[in-house]
């Protein structure tokens, strides 16, 4: 006899209704209770839960505000705990092969998490999935942009998830390129998302250079160079 | 699909108690894990807890993943689900009045969400179709509202008796039809 022979009627449709959540609680105690004893009802626990899982691709992706991570790791990890030590661009660097997909998937699932405001979509302009993704982070994680490069259009795209420039200072990104000489994209404005266009000469560079965000004064480096510190690195990589 | 593969590598490192792989996969996954909770809950600040519940439960819950036989993001929206639907129930327990409701999208399909999906996604759509509208309805409301067979009743105007037959047998159809 196969298995599929012993599934009756009844455990499929009761495993859909403990899946879907439509179990008395004495129901569903019971049916825990078989499923702990029987796999076959745990496969089919699974396959409802595989099944049904899709029909979520229609709820959109809402950002949930900032308070609400810090809440979380609050309740983890205690009130008032530092960031760990091990910094989000030294996780990333470890997971040299991750990082790129992980963004991408990021980006790609979550472009409206990366926006400020809940309804608001990508910068104007920015492609649905962006082909070049990286970060530009600090190494304690006290500063965070997520950048996104469309090479059709030059336009590199931005979204500053963590931190932000002192009072009376400016944050100024850099390409550090063929030459190793610092070019700057611009300054990055208040608000955290902003589109920059990549200068034509610095275009082929992108990938294979270096972004770094300095802390400059309020309109930017007088010298043309970075003049204070480099407060984060990154790159963006072909996803 | 790699990025699956990313979210689960994620995820085996959270069993791990890496804190910044947490990180990670929360900025992979929280805007849809929120817009989930939002969707069964119809309201931010209780949809904020039950997505703090549901991080909880992927933080602890790691190293059992493995275990579970789900795919990731299948694993991740299960917690989330459950979580809001835990909220939820509290919620009504407790009788506190339903908050105005919040408008939470209800988007068409993004490009992304069909990537994540793919053929899952169309499989249900064309199982749901094979039921009676209203029952492919009631199958939805009760998996993305976390409605209970007596509100079914009570909006399909039926004894409840009769509601859960005709569901069951719309689960029974469904069952079949995702497993072909």
């Amino acid at each position: 006899m196969s298995p599929s022979e012993h599934i009756s009627e009844d455990d499929k449709a009761e495993a859909g209704e403990y899946v879907l959540r439509l179990l008395s609680a004495s129901e569903r105690k019971r049916f825990e209770a078989r499923a702990g004893s029987d796999p076959r009802l745990r496969d089919l626990v699974r396959d409802w839960e595989e099944g049904l899982t899709a029909l979520v691709s229609d709820v959109a992706p809402v950002a949930a505000p900032a308070h609400c991570k810090a809440a979380l790791d609050s309740r983890l990890f205690g009130m008032g705990q530092q960031r760990p030590r091990q910094s989000l661009w030294q996780a990333i660097a470890g997971l040299a092969l991750v990082s790129t997909a992980a963004l991408a998937m990021f980006v790609g699932m979550n472009w409206q998490a990366l926006s400020p405001r809940r309804g608001d979509t990508l910068p104007t302009g920015a492609p649905a999935v962006a082909s070049y993704l990286g970060q530009i982070a600090a190494e304690d994680a006290s500063l965070s942009v997520v950048a996104a490069y469309d090479p059709a259009t030059g336009a590199l795209h931005l979204n500053r998830t963590r931190g932000g420039a002192s009072a009376q200072r400016a944050l100024e990104l850099w390409l550090i390129g063929d030459s190793g000489q610092p070019v700057s994209l611009g300054v990055l404005p208040e608000q955290a998302t902003a589109t920059l266009s990549v200068p034509q000469s610095l275009r082929e560079q992108i990938a294979s250079g270096v972004l770094a965000i300095s802390d400059e004064p309020v309109g930017g480096s007088p010298t043309g160079l970075p003049t204070g510190a480099v407060l984060a690195t990154g790159r963006v990589a072909r996803i | 699909m790699s990025n699956l593969a990313e979210i689960e590598r994620l995820i085996g490192r959270i069993a791990l108690s890496d804190r910044a792989a947490f990180d990670l996969l929360y900025s992979a996954t929280s805007a849809k894990l929120f817009g989930v909770c939002l969707r069964v809950l119809n309201n931010r600040t209780d949809a904020e807890e039950a997505l703090q519940d549901s991080f909880i439960k992927i933080w602890r819950g790691a190293d059992r993943y493995a275990s579970n036989g789900l795919s990731p993001m299948t694993w991740l929206i299960t917690v989330a689900r459950n979580c809001a639907i835990d909220r939820l129930r509290g919620r009504r327990a407790v009788g506190e009045d339903l908050e105005a409701a919040d408008a939470v999208p209800d988007s068409a399909p993004s490009p992304e969400a069909a990537a994540i999906a793919g053929s899952e996604r169309r499989r249900i759509a064309a199982c749901l179709e094979e039921l009676e509208a209203d029952r492919a309805a009631a199958v939805k409301g009760a998996y993305l509202s976390g409605d209970t067979y007596e509100e079914l009743a009570r909006r399909y105007g039926v004894p409840l008796n009769t509601m859960r037959t005709w569901l069951r047998r719309s689960l029974i159809k469904l069952k079949d039809c995702l497993s072909r």
